[in-house]
């Protein structure tokens, strides 16, 4: 499967009469995005908001961050399952990507959840949506409407929006083209029979309301493992409904620009063969993590894998499907290596991971999310600060008086996510 | 697939919901390592784990409420079970003595609840 | 920086009072250094001073945890230090228990900067690394030198406010304690070299290490308990009345054997539990709580054991280094090998 990935160089983001890419700016017409939004009755209001790296702006609470893209040909469209019922197989062909910006979803589901995004100042470090262009899309519910469906037009309303914004890359030339291909297993392994085969093995967060991920539309609480291209992340075949625990939280973004599928690719070919993706779960049933750890193990034998990198979202109940995998599949004789993040508590002194086995001896640490730090009122705000202290990683006196927030890293948007994307780390002293 | 089983759950809003047709256990606490060890002496006494007891991504100091499914059925006790439920109590403790649950208003308090109720649902109905 | 006040904490030994016949001297001190804190004012140079060198006996202080760390406190607070300093200890258990123990309530309670130095098997070091810095030493007095430098120099750096840097730059115990910090490459681009590499069978090292689950792969289930001898081994601490071989009350350096034969029960007027690490109220009213000879026997007339073995083995669990315990099972498992002992109940507290 060979994707074209076009990407277009998003220097700036304007409000205009139209949507579109003019060089290198993208202008949206506020007015079309919120009439897109409304669309949705269980929606009452809605407003756009921009904010750029380095602007003073705090934005809070963050539901999803997107990337607008446009399948330009080899068939479906971008968010096959979830837009329009499109459900044709996707990552082939050619794409356009507005790179630099991404769209977030901004509005109250729980008063728990997550999570902040700050342009500027200390907290700007930990989150990779400070250096995006942002088109912020700020929701207000009906009264009264159950959660559940508010978390569903809260998602639909960020897709639609970043389909949306995505069609003004459509006739675009790209600035650049980067090509992804990977062949069907037997032609993959013949043509660099010298190169160890390494797959990837992603968990998908599927615990329940505000702990979904969807796959090709389909809700990964109900998938059995299977095995995906990697290129069909890029056209947006996994999008998340996850809400809560801001800091691993891992946003459609980020499933879109998988960090560990670009740096595979980046080596595949010439220190590496890159076999493909195998996708599972991480389901509150210890007998369905029984089963889906095995097929795992199962999938990736089949593959003939020499190694495996395993990356989850969330904690606690993942750490025993991390664990799990890590285990079956090294008893396969597959190597593998972990990614994940911790909580060893603010004094670093606890263990971090809910769960261990001997055979998780190669793990890649992305940072302890208790770590408490300062941030600095910011001069604006998108959304609200209402909920800040019982936000994850708040507490009671986390919003001071003058606006700056103490709080754990914890609140952050994607400060310690277990796909890698940053360059915290946490070593031990 | 039939999902026979036991609640065990300080949550009012999964004892007071009628749609879940399985057996329930209330624990009065306000927080969640009530829950924990009650399910370790039940799992102890030969009944299975069913559900992760750390489900959720909401920590131990931050969110109140659990709901766990155990076997109504007893067998001989099953040590790596003894071993998860024993981590997950270890992974609350250590939580709550860094920073203990906070009070807070109604409103949360009812968002808590209805998140743990629907993490327990949404694996019943399948 | 004006020249800093420094209290230095020894034993009984170091301080030229005694060996094991002096380790019941409770604390006492003295004006100026003695000992290894001559080595320690040397290096402290200009930058500080021992004012009082506080001394404490390690039976005593074993056995008297809370009182003695109490007192000793008072009396450090009484000099208004700048700086504590214990030990170092080297591999000395009860010394660097009770260097650990003071000197993270020196920390706790005057808020000062502490350090003390022992060697790695020093059970000292499990039990508070995390809570102070121990510099790594070496295992006897001969590398006394060396560790009071490496101490001096990081208890400077602390009194300075300077950034403390990792254990292997620092020369200190790895605590344990997981700490943040901005790697030049981003974790995927760090897993796919760490994948690369542990696939070739190169060397990797691991950014988190799992915990330490032991090696001892249990033997396979007795098939038919009522036709083998069994023996109880305890880490509790029970002894007969006199303590005749001298086991310690913690970090044991000994076990000891000691016949039942014709007993029912364990008598609470022959034995008794020396054991520092619990509340020993419930074991004196009834040893059999903590070596259950009187079930045993129930067991061995029913039938349902083959035979109890005529001693049991002890020792104290407390503070005795993972080193230590080894020893002592790779030594008397060998003499319930040759007496025919096929199982062994395991009692800890």
């Amino acid at each position: 499967m060979r994707l074209e990935l076009g990407k277009i160089r998003i220097a700036d983001v304007q409000f205009g009469e139209r949507t579109e890419v003019k060089e290198s700016t993208l202008f949206v017409n506020k007015e079309e995005l919120i009439s897109i939004v409304l669309e949705d009755e269980c929606i009452q209001a809605a407003k756009i908001e921009l904010a750029k790296p380095g602007e003073s702006v705090r934005i809070t609470p963050v539901k999803d961050v997107l990337q607008p893209r446009v399948k330009v040909n080899g068939g479906g469209t971008v968010f096959p399952g979830v837009i329009g019922n499109k459900v044709a197989q996707v990552g082939q062909g050619r794409t356009h990507v507005l790179d630099g910006m991404a769209v977030l979803t901004v509005g109250k589901i729980m008063g728990f959840q997550e999570g902040i995004v700050d342009m500027s100042g200390i907290g700007s470090e930990y989150t990779p949506f400070s250096k995006t262009l942002n088109v912020c899309v700020v929701l207000e519910p009906v009264e009264g409407i159950e959660p559940h469906a508010y978390e569903t037009a809260a998602r639909e309303a960020g897709l639609k929006i970043s389909n949306y914004i995505g069609e003004a890359g459509r006739n675009i030339e790209p600035d650049s083209i980067e090509v992804f291909e990977t062949k069907g297993f037997i032609e993959q392994a013949a043509l660099y029979p010298e190169l160890p085969r390494i797959g990837y093995v992603c968990m998908l967060q599927s615990q329940g309301l505000l702990h979904d991920t969807y796959v090709y539309g389909v809700d990964a609480k109900n998938i059995i493992p299977t095995i995906m291209k990697p290129t069909e992340f890029m056209d947006g075949a996994v999008i998340s409904g996850n809400c809560v625990a801001s800091c691993d939280k891992i946003p459609t973004y980020l499933h879109q620009n998988d960090p560990i599928i670009e740096d595979l690719f980046k080596k595949h070919g010439t220190e590496l063969n890159f076999m493909g993706v195998i996708i599972t779960n991480e389901n509150v049933f210890l007998a369905d993590k029984e089963r889906c750890s095995d097929a795992v193990a199962k999938l990736a034998k089949m593959m003939d894998l020499d190694g495996v990198l395993i990356s989850e979202e969330g904690y606690g109940n993942p750490d025993t499907d991390l664990m799990m995998n890590c285990k079956k599949v090294e008893q396969q004789g597959i190597k593998t290596v972990l990614i994940t993040d911790e909580f060893p508590g603010r004094d670093g002194k606890s263990e971090s991971l809910a769960d261990a086995v001997k055979e998780a001896d190669a793990l890649v640490s992305c940072g302890q999310g208790n770590l408490v730090i300062t941030m600095p009122p910011m001069d604006k705000i998108i959304g609200t600060l209402e909920d800040i202290e019982t936000m994850i990683g708040g507490y009671d006196g986390s919003l001071k008086p003058d606006g700056s927030i103490e709080a754990e890293i914890q609140i952050i948007i994607s400060a310690t996510s277990a796909f890698g994307c940053n360059k915290l780390a946490a070593r031990m002293y | 697939m039939n999902r026979s089983g036991i609640i065990i759950t300080n949550n009012p809003k999964v004892i007071d919901d009628k749609r879940i047709g399985v057996e329930k256990l209330f624990i009065e606490s306000d927080n969640m390592l009530s829950v924990l060890l009650h399910v370790r002496d039940m799992v102890h006494e030969g009944h299975k784990l069913i559900s992760h007891p750390l489900s959720g991504s909401l920590k131990p100091n931050e969110n109140p409420f659990k709901s766990v499914i155990v076997s109504q059925t007893k067998a001989s006790i099953d040590f790596e079970q003894v071993k998860i439920i024993e981590n997950c109590i270890e992974t609350c403790r250590k939580f709550i003595s860094n920073r203990p649950l906070p009070r807070y208003k109604e409103r949360i308090v009812n968002d808590y609840m209805y998140v743990d109720k629907t993490l327990i649902e949404s694996g019943l109905r399948n | 920086m004006s020249k800093l006040r420094v209290v230095h904490y020894i034993n009984n030994f170091f301080a030229g009072i005694g060996g094991e016949e002096k380790a019941d001297i409770p604390p006492q001190e003295k004006s100026g250094a003695i000992g290894p804190g001559l080595a320690l004012n040397k290096s402290l140079g200009d930058d500080g001073d021992i004012v009082a060198t506080i001394i404490c006996g390690d039976s005593y202080f074993g056995e008297n945890f809370d009182e003695a760390t109490e007192q000793l406190l008072e009396m450090i607070k009484a000099h208004k230090p700048d700086l504590f300093v214990a030990g170092p200890a080297f591999n000395a258990g009860r010394y660097g228990v009770a260097c650990g123990a003071i000197a993270k309530a020196v920390e706790e309670n005057l808020q000062i900067p502490v350090i003390t130095g022992m060697y790695e098997e020093n059970p000292g070091v499990d039990m508070y690394k995390k809570d102070i810095h121990i510099i790594k030493t070496g295992n006897s007095a001969a590398d006394m030198k060396k560790s009071v430098s490496k101490m001096t120099e990081l208890a400077l750096k602390m009194v300075k406010c300077e950034e403390i840097l990792g254990p292997d730059e620092e020369g200190y115990h790895t605590r344990g304690i997981r700490v943040n910090y901005f790697n030049d490459k981003r974790g995927s681009e760090r897993a796919v070299e760490m994948i690369l590499k542990k696939v070739k069978g190169a060397e990797y090292v691991t950014e988190y290490p799992m915990p330490d689950f032991g090696n001892v792969t249990p033997n396979p289930a007795i098939k038919d308990l009522s036709k083998i001898k069994v023996a109880v081994v305890t880490s509790g601490g029970i002894v007969p009345t006199s303590n005749p071989d001298r086991i310690e009350s913690s970090s044991a350096t000994k076990y000891g054997i000691y016949d039942i034969t014709g007993l029912e029960r364990m008598p609470a007027e022959q034995f008794t539990s020396i054991h520092g690490g619990y509340d020993r109220t419930y074991a004196l009213e009834d040893i059999n709580r903590v070596v259950p000879l009187d079930v045993l026997r129930d067991m061995e007339r029913e039938g349902v054991i083959g035979s109890l073995e005529n001693y049991f083995v002890t020792t104290t669990g407390t503070g005795t280094s993972v080193g230590n315990a080894r020893g002592f099972g790779e030594e008397f498992s060998n003499k319930l090998l040759a007496d025919g002992v096929e199982a062994v109940i395991l009692t800890s507290t």
